[in-house]
């Protein structure tokens, strides 16, 4: 059963066979982590919340319906993790260290890009929550507009409008941040 | 001619798409280029930038504290049906006990009845809360969890379960408990014949790994049977090829 659906091993979870969450630890883990990373820009808050995640997944283990996708319900439970987190915290924009949110440094990545990875973060910290949310929804957990759709329980259309007029406004902050530096 | 909006360029480089009038113009028009230069930087990077990866202790941390929860929601549900389950337990302890001494014993204690028709008693004596599949749900644990010996009746009465028991979640944890008796006469093809009553695709995902494991040829009928359905559930299907590949 190596190869279960995520579907499964919930629905496992839910007959009581708790163990099973482990193996949905183990294949979420890392997306749920970077989701926070890139949504609440720290390291520390990240580590709590992702361990807070899983342990929700247990608790309402009942309330995921089967047939419906788990990786939706799943970020269900971590987005409304961020609103609550940002209900307590304000992000300090210019106090997050990139380091924290981007990956280890790779040897074959010259200095330009990622000088261009640490302005876009800084970009991104300068997006209202609700907007950046979409941008680490759409481009870096890669989820198709019908999932944030559904996720957000929003038209397609409404969706796409609004990521598109955000990656305009991240796009002015980024040159404007780009030609404040140089 | 006019010059290509923000909202045109943003979904020509999501999808391609940009009229043939715009795409010419785009060739030779100097600052339409540069805005489609600017959003391609842009979106590029944001691709570009990976994961980070969980930090070890991170992931130490999170196991802990997901094996924390596991056994924290383990003795609650045990708490909630004490009663029953602390007489269960008594009965079970009984039974090891005469297995363990005199067989006479144990016979006696064989002849009584079996934890799950203990379990109906015992919830008909107490008129609790109508929650019983979670009480029954409970009993098959356990006997998963204390690993009796074998018995006919024990056997008898976790098929009757895995068969006919109401609640799916009380049908594979049946499953689950017959896993240790595999080796009996019989238990095998008794699965492979419940296989064909299952419709959950969970129970009868476990009965084919297990059937699977067992290489037990009486389950290449139902699974054949599986197959056939167009309504089957597509990780049922994999399970089934799989198990039918190795049996077969
Ligand atoms: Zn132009």
């Amino acid at each position: 059963m190596s190869e279960a659906s995520d579907e499964l091993l919930m629905m496992t979870v839910q007959r009581g066979q708790l163990d099973a969450l482990n193996g949905l630890v183990s294949r979420y883990q890392q997306r749920v982590y970077n989701y926070f990373l890139k949504s609440t820009l720290d390291g520390d808050d990240s580590a709590d919340l992702t361990q807070t995640t899983f342990i929700r997944v247990l608790k309402y283990r009942n309330s995921y319906k089967q047939g419906s996708s788990f990786e939706t319900w799943l970020f269900q439970i971590a987005r409304n993790q961020v609103k609550d987190h940002f209900k307590k915290i304000k992000v300090y924009k210019d106090r997050f260290t990139t380091a924290d949110i981007l990956p280890d440094q790779e040897d074959d990545k010259d200095e330009l890009q990622l000088e261009r990875e640490q302005t876009l973060m800084r970009a991104m910290s300068q997006l209202p929550e609700d907007k950046r949310e979409l941008l680490v929804l759409s481009k870096f957990q890669g989820m198709k507009y019908e999932q944030i759709a559904e996720l957000k329980d929003m038209s397609v259309s409404a969706i796409k409008v609004q990521v598109h007029r955000t990656i305009k406004q991240l796009k002015d902050i980024y040159f404007e941040l780009e030609n404040h530096l140089n | 001619m006019r010059h290509i909006t923000e909202e045109e360029i943003i979904e020509f480089l999501e999808t391609g798409a940009l009229s043939s009038e715009l795409k010419e113009h785009l060739a030779d028009c100097e600052s339409c280029q540069k805005l489609q230069h600017e959003f391609e930087e842009v979106i590029s990077t944001m691709d570009s930038i990976g994961e980070k990866k969980v930090p070890d202790m991170v992931q130490l941390d999170i196991a802990q504290a997901v094996a924390k929860e596991i056994s924290k929601e383990r003795s609650r549900g045990g708490f909630q049906i004490w009663q029953i389950a602390a007489a269960v337990a008594l009965l079970i302890v009984g039974f090891y006990a005469g297995k363990l001494t005199t067989d006479d014993r144990s016979d006696e204690i064989i002849a009584l009845q079996s934890q799950v028709d203990v379990l109906k008693e015992v919830s008909m004596m107490n008129t609790l809360q109508p929650s019983s599949a979670s009480e029954r749900l409970q009993v098959v644990n356990m006997i998963e969890a204390e690993k009796p010996a074998y018995s006919e009746k024990l056997l008898n009465s976790l098929f009757t379960t895995l068969n006919t028991d109401e609640s799916p979640n009380v049908r594979y944890a049946a499953a689950q408990a017959l896993v240790r008796f595999m080796d009996q006469q019989d238990v095998a093809m008794r699965m492979a014949e419940s296989l064909e009553q299952q419709t959950d695709p969970l129970i009868q995902i476990s009965l084919i790994s297990i059937l699977m494991e067992a290489q037990e040829k009486h389950a290449i009928k139902p699974l054949k049977k599986l197959l056939e359905q167009d309504s089957i559930n597509t990780d049922v299907k994999k399970q089934a090829k799989i198990a039918l590949d190795i049996i077969a």
